[in-house]
This record gives structure tokens, C-alpha cells and sequence, in this order.
């Protein structure tokens, strides 16, 4: 079973997702939290591609977060502007194939935020649960 | 890609002795690391010594590649910083060394390694993947680029001379390029040895951090100047004075409220006075001082309440929070208003009585309603702060600007000092700081900078920067717009676009951006993050 892939900005939002384990405010719920995204660690969330994005969900992930900084405070001053955008791109693409575009998600958060990491995933894994349609694969031999 | 496969060593730090299972190889269980890998341990790594030990090892192993972990329950923060020791005594750069990530917490032991710590599985998970990433790491040669040892500083004003002190105090010399014919150069007193071009307009800017060119346009003609870093501090248009009601009895400019006030015939009953902030413009802290001084003069008076109102009290600066303090202790009534002020004079009480006073309306801006506040005299000021930078300079130099146009990017991880060009930094007004202490505090950690930048003498780069497959770029221009440090340009004999790693901040927004997928970065390539993804066992 494939685990939803977080694309995380290794200057906040991974530090807020290892916030989750070990000392408060992990709890049961963050614990799950953790245990249910895959980390993938990158310099800046502007470095995301589409066709990375795509790759995750072709490979049977069934959805994909990227994490970057606050809005107007990405360390490297515009990273996160410009990973909205391709992630908005990521969804129509998404949208105009038949597919899911609730898949791909893009949220921000700072280094502390801990408790917004677990809200993050916890919305994100009630939206997957929501949808009906089959994950998407690549089909074929 | 690296040639020859690279030594690679994993340091284990078992400060809370949940790794101590792991210390010997034969620990590692049916998977070992892999042939050739070194395991090296340390009961504390946050201890200097054992940081200076754990270096020498590394070293006389000839380890090329080091990933850390550390007991499940350490301070990641702790890890962070014993890692970027360790990589500076054993000489690795950052891109060597990597700290594995903490695993999950799993709710269940798998139970099958009867006998050992079981709870160590994800961990281990967890370094043979780090491995793995630290073995698709190439190495990166460095290079030492030439610096030039000078500085230039843009603009005559206030912030720039004091920039320009401060600089030839650190023993850098410096030249001063002001736009206008005549200068503030005129009242504060220039620097000993340090040149200030009048009537020079800055036309361009080349080069590189440590190397630029400044190409100047002058009434004898155009002029370059060479330096290793620039400190801008263009300051602002002069703004509009707008002016107040002054024609209406009671309503005095700001600078005549206490020689009013003291003509003021003394009343039983004592007197209301205003003082009146934010009429027509914005103001900046200095207008906030001299009100709050004044009011905690005139409210000293006997029989005086003054009331001060404003949009905001500006007293982000150390000695503006003591004053503002002293002035509600006196009793000064402070009132914040949205910008709509109207004074008048005050109407008669009743028929056949002489009217006296003012009348000012405003709406008060926390309770949101309209309000009147009767006094006898109102100060009002009439200066207001320009925000807007001049914009030909900033696209000249290729600084990008707020949303009020002023040289900085309004976000938290620029120091003051700082822009979005390595080597280029920004003082005073331009970038929104009129208040005059705290510009003279700002124009010196500019010059700090500028020292701390040039004084080593060269540069040193780590040619880690992202590479332009030249068959995919169309020369689109994409990544040299989208790049925020002004680090990617054209290469005109490649025929693509190039990185200068000197400038570079392997962000990795030019990879995101390239539409032809022409650029990698070769530290965060696609075969690291695939390998991140890699292992998809929960």
C-alpha cells in the first residue's frame, strides 16, 4: 500500500513534520500523521516539477502534498510563488485527463508548525478517502 | 555522476544508548551497509572533542561521503549543528554529509528479530536509504575567484556617508557616486579619504559578487568604476509637504504648537490641546518622537490634557518605547485615527456667544465611529515619508522591490542589510528606514557586510551550481527572469543559459522552471529524489 508522497522544503516544513515524532505535540494522531506520508526532501518548493508530480501518482501514490514557507517568506524569496503555480497547472492537467485533481495539494507552513503538518495530512488523507475513482496508473502489460 | 564509487562512512551518535546495538558491523543484521562501508561511533557528538575526534577518523579512513544518525530520541537541531561542525573539521563540504532522517514511530515491533532491538529496524531503514543518496552524490570541486577589494556606495545622503565612514573605518576604500550636482555632502562632513562623483548617474552594473562594474554616465562623459561589493543608499524623492488648514485660528504647524500654546491666555478650567499626526501623508519615527516629546511637555503644563492622534505610533526603535511609556503615564490621551481628520472652527455654544477652539472630527479607527474632539489649539504636521525608490535604479541593478517600491523584498530572511544579489546591499530610506538612529545602526552592519565579504581576499565557490544541457535550452530566458538571485545568464558562445555559482543559492527554482527540462541540479538531481521515494515499505 502506497503511502501519500510530501514533497517538504527541508528549511520549514520538514523540520514541522519531524516536530510529529518523539516529543510533544505528538500524539497518537500525529504519530499517524507521520506514518502515513512519505518524506521526500527538497532545497526549496520551487524545485517541484510537474512531471514529478505526475511521476508520484503514476507510480501508485495515491495523492501528492508539497510543502513550502509561508507565503512571502520563502527563504529563497520565491520558491513557493512559483511551486503554487505549477501545482494549480499540476491540477488542471489533472482535471482535463478525467482525473482527481484533490491528488496533488500544496500547502505552507513554517518550521514550528508541527500541529498544522498533522492537519494538513489529516485533510488531505479525508479528501483521497472521499474520492471514488481509481487511483491513477499506468496501465498496460 | 561520480567516476569511482565514493568512500562512504556512517557516524553513529548513541548519546541516549539506543544505538549501542548497532556500534558493532555484525549488528547490521542480514542487509550489511554494503562492502567498504565505514562505521564510526561516538557516545555524544555535541562534546567539542569527541566532534575533533570523530573529524580525525574520518580523515584518516580518506572518507569522501559521511551520513549521521543519531538515537531517535536526540535534538534533530542538536544533530544539525554537530554535522556542520564535523563536516568543517574533516574538511567535507555541506553537500558530503548528510543526517538520516528520523523514522516514523512504528505503534508495533515487528517481533521477528527475537533477541535484538527491534525498534532499531526503521532506523536502520532509514540510513541504508541515506546511504544509497550519499553514494549518488557527486563530488564538487571548489574554486577561489579573484575579489576586488573596494567598495562603491550609491548615494550622498545621510545613510550613504555613513555607510562610507564606516567602510573606511574597516580600511576599505571606498568612492561615493551621488546623481544630484549638489549634496547633503555639503552639511555632513565627507569622510577623510573617500571620493564622492557628483552629478553621476548609475547606468548599469556588471559583473560579479566580488568583481562588479558600475557603469556611471557623467556630464564629461561615461565612466566605469570597479568594486567588489555595493552598498545602495539612493534614498527617496523629497515628499509632497502637504499642507493643513493653517488658515483656520487654532490650527498651527507642528514646529509653532509650543510658542502657541504659551500664548495661550490661561484659563480656570484648564485647556485641551491636539497634536495632530498623519494628516495627509504617512509618517515615519521621527515624526512619532518629536510628537510624543512635545506632548509630554505641553502635558507637564498645569491645567493642560493633550491629545495625540495618529494612524500609529511608530516606536519600533530603543529609545521610542520608553518615551512612548513616559507619555501615557503623564496622561496623554493617544487616539488612532484612519486617516480622515477634519478640523473646524469650534461653533458658537449658543446664539450670541463668541465661538472659541476647534473642532476636529475623525473616526476613530478601534471603535470604528465617527468622533469630536473639542480643543483650543491643534498641531498639525505636515511631513510625510516617501516610500517609492527610484525604480530605473533598482531595474538598473537588478534589485527587486516590495510592494511599496522600495529596494528590499519585505520578507523576514533578508537581514536588513541585505538584498537579493549576493554582494549587493541596501540602506537607509530606499529601503523604507528614515529614522535616522537606526539608520546610522544599519549603514555599519552594511559595511560589516561589505568586510566580512571582501576581506578574505578571494571567494570561495563550490561548483555545485545547476548545469544547462545546451541541446534542450532554447535560450527561452525563462530561468535567467525566474532566478531570485540574478545568478543565471546567457552564455553566448554555448549558445544556453549558464549558471555563476559564485551568485547561485541552489534553490532549484530554475529546475522547476525550465520548460525544456534542460537543468539539473546535480545535489538534488532526479536520481536523489526518485531514491528518496525509493523504498515504499511503510
Amino acid at each position: 500500500m502506497k503511502k501519500i508522497v510530501a514533497f517538504v522544503c527541508e528549511n520549514s516544513a520538514l523540520k514541522a513534520a519531524e516536530q510529529t515524532v518523539g516529543a510533544p505535540p505528538a500524539g497518537a494522531q500525529a504519530a499517524r500523521a507521520r506514518d502515513a506520508v512519505q518524506l521526500v526532501r527538497l532545497p526549496c518548493s520551487g524545485k517541484i516539477e510537474v512531471g514529478l508530480l505526475l511521476k508520484c501518482l503514476e507510480q501508485g501514490h495515491p495523492g501528492v502534498l508539497v510543502l513550502g514557507c509561508p507565503l512571502d517568506n520563502c527563504k529563497f524569496l520565491k520558491g513557493n510563488l512559483r511551486a503554487r503555480k505549477r501545482v494549480e497547472q499540476t491540477r488542471k492537467l489533472l482535471q482535463e485527463a478525467g482525473l482527481a485533481p484533490e491528488r496533488v495539494h500544496i500547502d505552507f507552513l513554517s518550521s514550528v508548525d508541527g500541529h498544522k503538518f498533522v492537519d494538513i495530512v489529516q485533510g488531505m488523507r479525508e479528501r483521497l478517502a472521499a474520492l471514488q475513482a481509481p487511483r491513477p496508473r499506468r496501465s498496460g502489460p | 555522476m561520480p567516476g569511482k564509487t565514493a568512500r562512504i562512512g556512517v557516524a553513529l551518535c548513541s548519546c541516549g544508548g539506543q544505538l549501542r546495538p548497532l556500534f558493532a558491523q555484525a549488528d547490521w543484521g542480514k542487509r550489511p551497509l554494503g562492502p567498504g562501508i565505514r562505521v564510526l561511533r561516538a557516545d555524544n557528538l555535541c562534546l567539542p572533542a569527541e566532534q575533533a575526534a570523530l573529524a580525525r577518523s574520518v580523515k584518516s579512513a580518506g572518507l569522501e561521503r559521511l551520513v549521521l544518525a543519531g538515537c531517535p530520541s536526540s535534538s534533530r537541531d542538536g544533530l544539525r549543528r554537530a554535522l556542520a561542525r564535523l563536516a568543517r573539521l574533516a574538511g567535507l563540504p555541506a553537500s558530503a554529509v548528510s543526517l538520516a532522517p528520523r523514522p516514523p514511530r512504528s505503534p508495533r515491533p515487528t517481533g521477528r528479530r527475537r533477541g535484538r532491538d527491534a525498534s532499531l529496524q526503521p532506523l536502520l531503514r532509514e540510513i541504508r536509504r541515506a546511504v544509497a543518496i550519499a553514494a549518488l552524490m557527486p563530488s564538487f570541486p571548489t574554486r577561489r575567484l579573484p575579489l576586488t577589494r573596494s567598495a562603491v556606495v550609491i548615494g550622498a545622503g545621510p545613510a550613504g556617508l555613513h555607510a562610507a565612514a564606516a567602510l573606511r573605518e574597516l580600511g576599505l576604500p571606498v568612492t561615493v557616486v551621488e546623481r544630484q550636482a549638489d549634496t547633503a555632502a555639503e552639511t555632513l562632513a565627507t569622510p577623510r579619504d573617500v571620493e564622492v562623483l557628483t552629478d553621476a548617474r548609475v547606468a548599469a552594473l556588471e559583473g560579479r559578487v566580488g568583481a562588479f562594474t558600475l557603469q556611471l554616465a557623467t556630464p564629461a562623459g561615461p565612466r566605469r568604476l570597479e568594486a567588489g561589493a555595493v552598498v545602495v543608499a539612493a534614498g527617496v524623492p523629497a515628499p509632497d509637504r502637504r499642507e493643513a488648514p493653517y488658515a483656520i485660528p487654532g490650527v498651527v504647524p507642528l514646529e509653532e504648537l509650543l510658542a502657541a500654546a504659551a500664548a495661550l491666555p490661561r484659563l480656570r478650567e484648564g485647556r485641551d490641546l491636539a497634536i495632530v499626526l498623519d494628516y495627509a501623508l504617512e509618517e515615519g519615527k521621527a515624526s512619532s518622537e518629536w510628537a510624543l516629546r512635545l506632548a509630554l511637555e505641553l502635558q507637564g503644563q498645569e491645567g493642560t490634557q493633550v491629545h495625540l492622534l495618529c494612524r500609529d505610533l511608530r516606536v519600533a526603535a530603543l529609545p521610542l518605547e520608553g518615551l512612548y511609556d513616559r507619555v501615557r503615564e503623564a496622561g496623554v490621551d493617544i487616539v488612532k485615527h484612519d486617516g480622515s481628520v477634519e478640523l473646524r472652527p469650534a461653533q458658537a455654544p449658543a446664539a450670541g456667544e463668541a465661538a472659541s477652539g476647534l473642532e476636529i472630527r475623525y473616526t476613530d479607527s478601534l471603535l470604528g465611529a465617527r468622533a469630536l474632539l473639542r480643543c483650543a489649539l491643534a498641531g498639525v504636521s505636515r511631513y510625510g515619508v516617501r516610500a517609492a525608490a527610484d525604480a530605473d535604479l533598482a531595474a538598473a541593478l537588478g534589485l527587486s522591490t516590495d510592494g511599496l517600491g522600495q529596494l528590499q523584498e519585505n520578507n523576514l530572511h533578508l537581514a536588513p542589510e541585505a538584498t537579493n544579489r549576493p554582494g549587493l546591499f541596501v540602506v537607509g530610506s530606499c529601503r523604507g528606514q528614515h529614522y535616522l538612529p537606526q539608520v546610522q545602526a544599519e549603514a555599519r552592519a552594511a559595511a560589516l557586510a561589505v568586510h566580512r565579504l571582501l576581506s578574505p581576499g578571494f571567494l570561495p565557490v563550490e561548483l555545485s551550481s545547476p548545469t544547462v544541457d545546451p541541446d534542450k535550452c532554447a535560450l527561452c530566458l525563462t530561468c535567467v527572469r525566474a532566478c531570485p538571485y540574478k545568478a543565471m545568464v546567457v552564455d553566448a558562445q554555448n549558445e544556453a543559459a549558464k549558471s555563476l555559482p559564485e551568485a547561485c543559492q541552489r534553490c532549484g527554482i530554475c529546475v522547476g522552471e525550465c520548460p525544456a527540462r534542460a537543468i539539473q541540479l546535480p545535489a538534488w538531481s532526479d536520481a536523489v529524489l526518485f531514491a528518496q521515494l525509493a523504498d515504499g515499505r511503510p
